[in-house]
């Protein structure tokens, strides 16, 4: 049990401290940001994501350095996968909408058409995922053990209190399994890419020679569709459909 | 009936004075004389603004008259009074087929009814019955419907009621319905709003099917709203008219000359009648010239674009005065006012080469409402710093062509001063503002996390093996414990099978304890248990107690559950040495002990064997 427990505690939270090399080119890239050497600083960052390492901090750093280097687009990116891993970043947030002013492209929607991320996607994403998680098998958990409780008790009164203490957990227990199950969903299912090159054809098809829709720019966030070859099929907020090149656009 | 009820309606809906109070109640037939033997009709007629409203309708004594049949319809009626008012009302007619069975005058009684507390009667109606004469057949009319009429079986004249209301159908004309196009004014510059109005003119009720425009192609385009425009009376000719705006279109020219303004074509569907189904028409404008003069080139500003005409204001306004280098500022331009604000070009921003000047986003709002085009064109400029120190901005200028005053009109914005701070000083800058330091807190640039621990996020917890132990321990044990509470139900019920089972495992257990008494050396307690181990293992194989039952009885089940004569002597034998042992402990020594519990373990493999092999088969 007590196993368990510190298996519980240790593994979501990735506890074990990073390795002292990856922890060692951190600091270097910080160091270089500091000296404004932002191209050094994106360097050293990019050994320590290489090393494993998935941390919002990690990536707002990145992001940093690479717009002080002039490459918005994998500045937008990199903020990007650190709200994703992280929804409450402000700072990410803050430097992200500094960005954005910033870019070429601004998707101008069409009349009446509402094709952007649905309202309850932006919900959900905005749920931080960790916390859902635990939360959901923690009323999980609790609403089983009463239910065994209830079995194993031999007194009326406490298997009807036992009963009606369950009724609002087993419900708790359905709202955040809910809310959970469409959070994993929108994880693994949802996916959201930011053009890294600084200009990108869009192609009506998956092939070099399919005729050109427009053309975006570096920093624009798109929905992922699917992957044809070495193409992606992609989607703008508008709606705009088309095929890009799968190097040209960073998955979040 | 309901597509001519809908139609009326559209029109009635219009109406502001619609629901008059006045009630009429009349009774009428359609002939004075009537042959005997002939048929005649009675019509009582309701005309209010609500039908739900008539109670203790009573139609007239016939006055012995036989009465064939009866119809009832109703519909709306619409009508403008000399004052210009409007009003609708419903009608009832109660129509009755009579016959005459005698000669002489026949006096129809008064119906009466109840309207909204007063009592409406007719007048009562005298006729002659006199002696039919012969006439000349006529071809009988088929009903619309393809159904004989219920009239017309024993109508001696082949008339029916269609041909009743089809005698008193009015031909609806040319001048009674028509539409008309108002293009104002004719006579514009390019680029200019010129308005077209479309509006139906009509003595009928009528309703809106479509309307089709031709096309414009010379033309930018924007469609107004009509919503707010009333039904009015109009006299044309000498006639009143309902009058109605249905569609209004604001165009601009796209160049100069003659341009011709095609037929509108107005789909109108209407009857003249309550009683006849509904009637279409196309109905079509006169086609229309406007002359469009071209923009004066005298006195036209440089900065002048084409497409901009009518009457408008530019206003700018700097998201923020000072910041700091590489931090952009949106400079907001924005043209307010009358006219193809849609087409407006944005002003030519002066050279900036200290700011690298992204393409402008741009936001259009118009007005639908009003006749004239209205709104708003806001361009929104990016600009990044590219040096630090005061940067100017210097004025915008925006000319447009007014054609109410005839002449180019010039707006300029005012010059602006963006104070740039090196980017070390992010977000914070010193200025000076009345003589007096002021720091500037503008939207910062946050810096890098410099102390991170890089731990507490990994791949997410629902991809580690250990959510789904987490996930499926806590309904394992639910089931588990469901699952135990199950067997355990199952196998305290006493059954012949279960005592069997149960008479079994007992021996077994019996069977282990002789063992041990045996190499203990308590020969009475040994052969006690022995005989209660091999008893045990017979109700096993009998399912019956066996303690207690004579050793004949013992044979006798034994033999009816199909064991072997064999195994029913071993058992008595055993069961006998058991005894003997038990009563001369003394004379039993440790290897005839042994020797027993071998026999009586053998002769219990046996008995289960057998058993087994029963219930294999």
């Amino acid at each position: 049990m007590r196993t368990l427990w510190l298996l519980l505690v240790l593994i979501p939270s990735g506890a074990a401290a990073i390795d002292a090399g990856l922890a060692g080119h951190f600091e270097n890239g910080n160091q270089a940001y500091l000296d404004g050497d932002y191209l050094g600083a994106v360097e050293a960052y990019r050994k320590v994501l290489e090393g494993g390492v998935q941390h919002p901090d990690m990536y707002f750093n990145l992001a940093n350095a690479y717009y002080r280097s002039g490459q918005r687009g994998l500045a937008v990116w990199f903020y990007e996968k650190a709200l994703s891993m992280n929804p409450s970043d402000d700072g990410a947030a803050s430097n992200l909408e500094i960005v954005k002013k910033e870019l070429i492209d601004r998707v101008v929607m069409s009349e009446g058409s509402a094709v952007g991320e649905p309202m309850w996607h932006e919900f959900i994403r905005s749920l931080k995922l960790g916390w859902l998680t635990w939360t959901f098998l923690g009323f999980y958990v609790l609403a089983f053990a009463i239910l065994i409780g209830r079995r194993l008790a031999r007194a009326d009164s406490v298997r009807r209190l036992l009963f009606w203490v369950n009724v609002p957990i087993i419900t708790l227990t359905l709202v955040f399994g809910l809310l959970f199950s469409s959070r994993v969903y929108i994880q693994e299912r949802v996916h959201h890419g930011v053009v890294v090159s600084s200009t990108v054809s869009l192609r009506e098809g998956p092939e070099r020679t399919a005729r050109e829709l427009m053309q975006v720019h570096e920093g624009l966030k798109v929905r992922l569709l699917n992957e044809v070859d070495d193409y992606l099929r992609i989607r703008l907020a508008n709606g705009v459909e088309g095929f890009v090149k799968t190097s040209q656009v960073g998955r979040i | 009936m309901s597509r001519y009820l809908s139609g009326l309606l559209a029109v009635v809906l219009l109406s502001p004075a619609a629901g008059a109070e006045e009630a009429s109640f009349t009774a009428s037939v359609d002939r004075a004389a009537v042959g005997l033997g002939e048929q005649m009709r009675l019509t009582v007629s309701i005309s209010v603004s609500d039908l739900d409203q008539v109670k203790q309708l009573k139609l007239p004594d016939t006055g012995g008259l036989q009465v064939l049949d009866r119809r009832e319809e109703e519909a709306l009626s619409f009508s403008f009074s000399s004052g210009g008012g409007q009003s609708y009302k419903k009608i009832r007619n109660v129509t009755l087929l009579l016959r005459p069975r005698k000669l002489g005058k026949v006096k129809i009684g008064r119906a009466s009814m109840v309207y909204k507390g007063k009592r409406y009667t007719t007048d009562p109606i005298t006729i002659r019955v006199v002696q039919s004469r012969p006439r000349p057949k006529r071809s009988r009319r088929r009903a619309p419907s393809g159904f004989p009429s219920p009239f017309s079986s024993n109508d001696p004249f082949g008339s029916s009621f269609d041909d009743f209301f089809e005698r008193r159908r009015v031909e609806v004309g040319q001048d009674a319905i028509f539409v008309k196009a108002f293009v104002s004014p004719d006579v514009v510059v390019e680029g200019q709003q010129v308005s077209v109005t479309v509006a139906v003119y009509s003595r009928v009720g009528a309703r809106i099917i479509a309307i089709r425009w031709p096309k414009l192609d010379e033309f930018f385009t924007v469609a107004r709203d009509t919503a707010g425009f009333k039904t009015k009376q109009k006299v044309v000719a000498g006639e009143v008219y309902m009058h109605k705006v249905v569609d209004q279109k604001a165009v601009f020219p796209l160049r100069a000359g003659e341009i011709d303004i095609g037929s509108v074509e107005v789909e109108v569907g209407f009857s003249s009648s309550p009683f006849f189904p509904e009637e279409t028409r196309t109905l079509r404008t006169r086609k229309t010239r406007i002359k469009v003069m071209a923009l004066p080139r005298e006195d036209r500003p440089e900065s002048f674009q084409k497409g901009n005409v009518g009457s408008y204001r530019l206003t700018a306004t700097l998201d923020a005065n000072a910041v700091s280098l590489n931090q952009p500022v949106t400079y907001t331009l924005q043209v307010q006012g009358t006219g193809n604000i849609q087409r407006v070009r944005p002003p030519d921003l002066p050279d900036l080469p200290r700011f690298k000047v992204f393409d402008p986003g741009v936001d259009v709002q118009v007005a639908k409402k009003g006749r004239e085009v209205k709104g708003s064109k806001t361009f929104e400029y990016i600009l990044v710093p590219l040096a630090s120190g005061d940067l100017r901005l210097p004025a915008v200028e925006f000319s447009y062509y007014d054609p109410e005053e005839g002449e180019y009109r010039t707006q300029r914005t005012e010059a602006e001063t963006i104070k740039v701070a090196a980017s070390g000083a992010v977000g914070v800058m010193n200025g000076t503002a009345a003589g007096r330091e002021v720091n500037i807190l503008a939207g910062a640039f946050k810096p890098i996390r410099y102390r991170s621990s890089l731990t507490g996020y990994g791949p997410p917890f629902y991809r580690h093996s250990l959510f789904l132990t987490v996930l499926v321990i806590p309904p394992g044990l639910f089931l588990l414990m469901l699952v135990v509470a199950l067997v355990r139900a199952r196998l305290g019920v006493d059954t012949r099978r279960s005592r069997m089972r149960k008479a079994w495992v007992r021996g077994r257990q019996r069977l282990k304890q002789a063992w041990q008494l045996a190499q203990g050396g308590q020969a009475e307690d040994f052969y006690a248990e022995l005989k209660a181990a091999l008893l045990d293992g017979v109700e096993s194989r009998i399912g019956l107690a066996a303690q207690g039952v004579t050793m004949d009885e013992l044979r006798t089940r034994m033999e009816q559950v199909g064991m072997s004569a064999a195994v029913s002597d071993a058992v008595r034998t055993e069961t006998e040495n058991c005894d003997f042992g038990r009563f001369a402990p003394s004379t039993s020594r440790g290897d005839q002990m042994q020797a027993s519990y071998g026999r009586v373990r053998k002769l219990m493999h046996q008995l289960e064997r057998e058993r087994l092999s029963k219930e294999a088969r």
